[in-house]
């Protein structure tokens, strides 16, 4: 074993080792910080499997869209299967701390401007989160961007108040929402109160006449009407258009005039099976996704909690709590929120005011970083795949250059206004609703595609622009 | 490089199961697992307390 991979596996015991002190003591010190643990500990094992799989849906898309590569992508759409095979599970077991999102076209929108947002900077939401535990320079100014643009959105007012249609406003304000939160001066307040608010929400299982916990309305309506039967139509429109004509050239006998249904058979499970890493990291995510929740839902019950703000304030934490006494505590897998959360608490500590907007003020508030539950899962997710890329001798320290800094912060800042636009970015709105058979996953999805392809292409475009100016000063 | 991955696992295993324990039994205690839910958990809704209305009374005034 070289110096570099004892460095490195020193590394990744110093990392488990903080965590486990962290979680033993903060445990004994008050029992209450064991609902943080519950984050930090899941959070690590998100992590080691976003690494382990490159879960990273803009090179997903950007493989597929330049380069016809659906390696990626199909390994994706199967771990969203198998993810929704183990959700099924949990929903029927009626353990899910899984709560739909309003479905309407917004979704579309938002996802429209998350997708070209990825391409752009390099890497989803999660994709950066794991990227930046292997040392990516460049993954952690996207994970900064998304976080700043998240806040500045959330809290935006002024002359964007002229771009609110009426009809918002008039529905924001008869919401009967508390004074504090001034529900009339801000652009995403209003789109909020005023529009998101007012769209149905629903799952596959409701919409075939289930309940969301029967076992018809798990399995039938959420798994395979909502998730397995979308998501076999997508797998062959992939295959047909981008995977099916380079299996036949390979594989097709010279004497064999035209490929027969068995040959295209072959060729579906062979790109289905193609991308091992990433399914089998979808399989585990899914397992732990579903512990989680029934963890989370196991302590609410232990400690007569409906969220975490309860519990921080217990334990004498009462700044940065929102109106509602609450402060983000999804239960399960997500991204983006805690990210906003670290930079709309700085502003406020340093004089700014995040809290009179629904987003941190009345729904999610802005807790200390140090004991926001969400934030231990999201810190010790870069630690799981800075674990991961250690011992697999992947981490490296990666400055970004000035241009790859740049496309960084405009891709973060779209990521984070597709997010709150949409409620969440490729986990939160698309990977986990998607699974848990909440139709706006498939609308974000969808706009999500739409955006990454016209990332591509635009992306395309200014690198051969760029070569072409080159090539022209060098007198080639 | 598997041994370190096993040590890696096996910590993180031992703290999710000990979490897994410890969130096991109020669920089945409620009814919850088992029960079909036939027991409603004692659950305190999320309460603002006076500081915090103060706080929020400050801050509409200041606005």
């Amino acid at each position: 074993m070289d110096d570099q991979m004892k460095k490195n596996r020193l590394w990744a015991y110093v990392i488990i080792g903080t965590l486990a002190l962290i979680s033993a003591g903060t445990y004994a010190y008050n029992e209450y910080y064991i609902y943080l643990s519950v984050y930090l500990w899941f959070g690590l094992i998100y992590g080691m499997c976003l690494q382990y799989g490159r879960f990273c849906f803009a090179s997903a898309f950007r493989d597929l869209f330049a380069v016809g590569v659906p390696r990626m992508v199909v390994g994706i759409m199967i771990a969203t299967v198998l993810f929704a095979f183990v959700g099924a599970f949990v929903t029927a077991s009626g353990l899910s701390t899984f709560h739909p999102a309003p479905t309407s076209f917004h979704a579309v929108v938002a996802g429209f401007i998350f997708g070209i947002g990825m391409v752009f900077a390099g890497g989803c939401a999660s994709g950066s989160l794991y990227k930046t535990g292997e040392g990516s320079g460049s993954a952690l100014l996207v994970i900064l961007s998304i976080s700043v643009s998240q806040a500045i959105f959330a809290d935006i007012g002024g002359w964007t108040n002229k771009l609110v249609p009426n009809s918002w406003r008039e529905s924001a304000l008869s919401k009967g929402l508390p004074e504090s939160i001034r529900v009339e001066d801000g652009w995403l307040d209003q789109y909020l109160a005023g529009y998101v608010w007012d769209q149905p929400v629903t799952t596959f299982a409701k919409m075939s006449g289930w309940s969301n916990e029967s076992l018809m309305g798990a399995f039938l309506g959420n798994l395979v009407i909502g998730v397995i039967v979308p998501a076999a139509v997508l797998l062959i429109v992939v295959y047909l258009v981008w995977s099916r004509k380079s299996y036949m050239r390979k594989n097709l006998g010279r004497d064999q005039p035209a490929p027969t249904f068995a040959d295209d058979l072959a060729g579906f499970w062979a790109m289905i099976t193609a991308n091992k890493r990433t399914a089998i990291a979808g399989l585990v995510l899914g397992i732990a996704a579903g512990m989680h929740m029934f963890v989370i839902q196991g302590l609410r019950v232990k400690f007569g909690v409906k969220n975490a703000g309860t519990l921080l304030e217990r334990m004498g934490f009462d700044f940065g709590i929102s109106v509602n006494g609450t402060v983000f505590d999804p239960g399960y897998w997500y991204v983006t929120t805690q990210e906003a959360q670290w930079v709309g608490w700085t502003i406020q500590k340093l004089g700014g005011e995040n809290m009179d907007n629904i987003y941190f003020g009345f729904v999610n508030g802005i807790p200390n970083p140090a004991i926001n539950p969400a934030d231990w899962m999201s810190i010790a997710l870069i630690g799981g795949a800075a674990v991961m890329a250690l011992l697999s001798n992947e981490f490296k320290l990666k400055r970004p250059t000035l241009e790859l800094a740049t496309w960084a912060l405009i891709g973060g800042a779209l990521m984070g206004i597709g997010s709150r636009l949409g409620l969440g970015c490729n986990v939160g709105a698309f990977f986990v609703r998607v699974s848990q058979g909440d139709p706006s996953g498939w609308l974000f999805g969808l706009g999500m595609i739409g955006g990454a392809y016209i990332g591509v292409k635009v992306f395309n475009w200014w690198t051969e622009r760029r070569m072409a100016r080159q090539f022209e000063a060098s007198g080639i | 490089m598997k041994n370190e991955i096993g040590v890696i696992f096996l910590v993180t295993s031992v703290f999710t199961s000990f979490l897994l324990g410890y969130s096991l039994p109020p669920l089945l205690e409620t009814g919850m697992i088992g029960g079909r839910g036939q027991v409603k958990p004692a659950v305190v809704e999320p309460q603002i307390d006076e500081q915090l209305e103060e706080y929020y009374r400050k801050l509409l005034e200041q606005n």
